[in-house]
């Protein structure tokens, strides 16, 4: 079976040479479920940012093909267009833009991509309502300016609101679980459950275990000191939880 | 000394190569404010950026140029100027001409005057002897345009009328060398209302300044709203409002500085009466090579004023803007309650901001607050934008427009909010190109 994404042997930077990602490899194929950990500061959302396409970051090394495509070569906004959705760690702020007028912008730009007319407002509108119920955004929220004066777990709610409503291909959700509550964490795995289809594939970036009781990931790798050390199947959480990262890290340089 | 003596002689260069009559009038007070102030000019420097209110913005290549007034016949179709949209009485002014040929008198409305400056000095004594000139101060472009102004518009609302139309002052300026005055006043009666547009538009001029000057007399309980739209080419602008607030009053200015290759706001509101409200708001988007400076003044005199004060630059490539906003309380203004704040995006390394907010405060019961934060363009929430497929362009568009609408999101008056939001689309759209 093809994959969706492929990554081979990637390496990052920062502009003043500082090296973070060092030769990742990994592939996911629809359908798929795959599971990022790792100690902070491994690299997993400089990872995730050089995948939604970030320009602080320098890819010195390596390729990513997608669907069939070099990934790398696309601008963000065409990586969105062609199914790439990034769940941020740090959902931004703006303030001014309304929620609803900024997804409806998506929408239409990523239809125009397409060569697709605009959505119609009761189309959308129907959408909207269907997709914040499966996350239970509150109604008012909708019309605020985008994230701003939300809380911490309305934040997250609203990343899986927009990926519902953009229908990805391929979505990374960067520690999309990290603040929230038991309930929270429910509703936002219910969400990503919910969406998950043999078309599409997830990368679940997360540091804790308890996600992966909700959302069930097929593979589970370990990232440290922006490589892959460990990959296998999803009781390797588990023993990640109970032993930490240490034993890890001890068997990459004694290797 | 013989620096002054050199200063002293710059202004009368100046006004030797002023091709413009100076004015006279056969009103007595009117005469005597013009004599006095000609006597001031010639006593004075040209600004120079020696002079604190004029350290940042470089006005004196425009001072080094010869200007003529040119009265102009020519035909315009003013239906081109988006802001004739907004559904209004509006009095085209061409080079600080007034042009009756031009203007549409829509509605008239009892007590509701709006009258030639000209005429008004005699038709109107008593508001002129009132008034007039009561507002302004002693400045150099105040005093330039009382004594060489060409025309304006007198307007008066009655008590407790409230005027149904807007009344729009468009002022368009042609020819190369030109120069533009005109001089308003307007006087709102107890409990009336008011609503003024101002756009200062041009048509195919070029070394080209312009000095309007407006009072305005916002009496007990009335109110008036205020935008002010300036766009255009290579010139200059110098731009003076002087407002006068009475008890209970209120005043909203809108200001929107979009292009120009200069501009110089002195907008100054002094609440003489109690319990006022005063909203001043501002906009400017400078542009490559281009310089915009507001000059603010709030000067709270009574007590239990409240004013709020917003202004907002976004700077592009190669611009400068100078913001400087004072407000001032007297110790007579006990419970004045004053907010300024200033926030300016540079778009690039390139741009200039010089913001300086002051309070300055003799009462002691007064809650007053200032702020001011320049920074550079959210690449953040650009990268937000683009990460949910929205391109490079209308992210960056949504953006500023985020951060404008604020301020244009205040003007009431939706024709003209809508006028104005058409205006900086059109200003962004070329400074994307
Ligand atoms: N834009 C950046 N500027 C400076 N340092 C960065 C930047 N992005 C990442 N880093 C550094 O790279 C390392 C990996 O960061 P990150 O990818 O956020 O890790 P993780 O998400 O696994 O916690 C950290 O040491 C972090 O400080
Ligand atoms: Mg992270």
């Amino acid at each position: 079976m093809d994959s969706i994404i492929k990554i081979k042997n990637l390496h990052a930077e920062l502009s003043d040479g500082t090296k973070i990602l060092n030769g990742v490899n990994l592939e996911v194929k629809p359908g798929e479920i795959h599971a990022i950990m790792g100690p902070n500061g491994s690299g997993k959302s400089t990872l995730a940012s050089v995948l939604a396409g970030r320009e602080d970051y320098i890819v010195t090394e390596g390729e990513v093909e997608y669907n069939g495509m070099d990934l790398l070569d696309l601008s963000p906004e065409d990586r969105a267009r062609e199914g790439v959705f990034l769940a941020f760690q740090y959902p931004v702020e703006i303030p001014g833009v309304s929620n609803i007028n900024f997804l409806k912008t998506s929408i239409n730009e990523i239809r125009a991509y397409k060569g697709e007319g605009p959505i119609s407002a009761k189309e959308f509108l129907g959408m909207v309502s269907e997709k914040s119920k499966l996350v239970e955004l509150d109604n008012k929220l909708k019309n605020r300016s985008v994230n701003e004066g939300f809380s911490g777990g309305e934040k997250k709610r609203n990343e899986i609101f927009q990926m519902a409503m953009l229908e990805p291909k391929l979505a990374i959700l960067d520690e999309t679980d990290s603040g929230l509550d038991i309930d929270a964490l429910r509703i936002v795995a219910h969400g990503v459950n919910t969406l998950k289809s043999s078309e599409n594939a997830s990368i679940v970036i997360t540091h804790y275990q308890r996600l992966l009781d909700y959302i069930v990931p097929d593979i589970v790798h370990v990232l440290w000191n922006g490589r892959i050390i460990k990959s296998g199947p999803k009781e390797l959480a588990l023993e990640l939880e109970d032993k930490g990262y240490d034993w890890l890290k001890k068997e990459v340089i004694t290797e | 000394m013989e620096a002054a003596v050199s200063e002293k002689n710059s202004v009368s260069v100046f006004l030797e190569n002023l091709d413009v009559s100076e004015n006279t009038s056969n009103n007595s007070y009117v005469s005597e404010v013009i004599s006095e102030a000609k006597d001031r000019l010639l006593n004075s420097k040209l600004p120079n950026k020696k002079q604190e209110s004029w350290k940042y913005s470089k006005i004196a290549p425009w001072l080094k140029k010869k200007y003529c007034c040119s009265r102009s016949n020519e035909d315009f179709d003013i239906s081109a100027y988006a802001s004739t949209s907004v559904n209004a009485n509006t009095l085209v002014f061409v080079n600080g001409y007034y042009r009756d040929d031009l203007s549409i008198l829509r509605d008239s409305q009892n007590g509701v005057i709006i009258q030639n400056m000209t005429e008004a000095v005699d038709l109107f004594k008593d508001d002129i002897d009132k008034y007039y000139n009561k507002a302004k101060d002693a400045s150099f472009f105040a005093d330039l345009n009382t004594v060489y102004h060409t025309n304006g518009v007198f307007i008066k609302v009655d008590e407790n009328v409230i005027a149904e139309t807007t009344v729009h002052l468009l002022h368009i300026q042609t020819g190369t060398g030109t120069i533009a005055q005109s001089r308003n006043l307007v006087i709102l009666e107890k409990n009336s209302k008011l609503d003024i547009l101002e756009s200062q538009l041009e048509l195919n001029a070029s070394d080209s300044i312009s000095n309007h000057l407006s009072e305005f007399f916002v009496n007990e309980n009335a109110l008036l709203n205020y935008t002010l739209i300036q766009k255009g080419g290579d010139n200059a602008a110098i731009h003076s409002n002087y407002f006068i607030q009475e008890d209970f009053s209120k005043l909203n200015s809108n200001v929107f500085s979009l292009q120009k290759k200069f501009i110089r706001n002195n907008h100054s509101v002094r609440t003489v009466g109690t319990d006022t409200e005063t909203r001043l708001n501002g906009s400017f988007m400078p542009g490559a090579n281009e310089q915009f400076d507001n000059r603010t003044l709030l000067d709270h005199r009574n007590v239990r004023g409240y004013s709020e004060e917003v202004y907002k630059g976004i700077l592009f490539e190669k611009s400068n803007a100078v913001f400087y906003g004072r407000i001032f309380v007297d110790q007579k203004a006990q419970q004045t309650n004053a907010y300024l704040n200033n926030s300016n995006i540079l778009m690039d390394d390139s741009a200039r901001m010089h913001s300086k907010p002051e309070l300055e405060i003799y009462a002691d019961d007064v809650k007053c607050s200032h702020g001011s934060a320049t920074g550079d363009f959210d690449t953040e929430a650009q990268f937000y934008l683009q990460a949910r497929g929205i391109s490079l362009d209308s992210a960056r568009k949504m953006l500023i427009h985020a951060f404008m609408n604020e301020v244009s999101g205040k003007i009431e008056n939706i024709e003209i909010r809508d006028v104005v939001n058409s205006y900086m689309n059109e200003r962004m759209m070329k400074l994307d190109q």
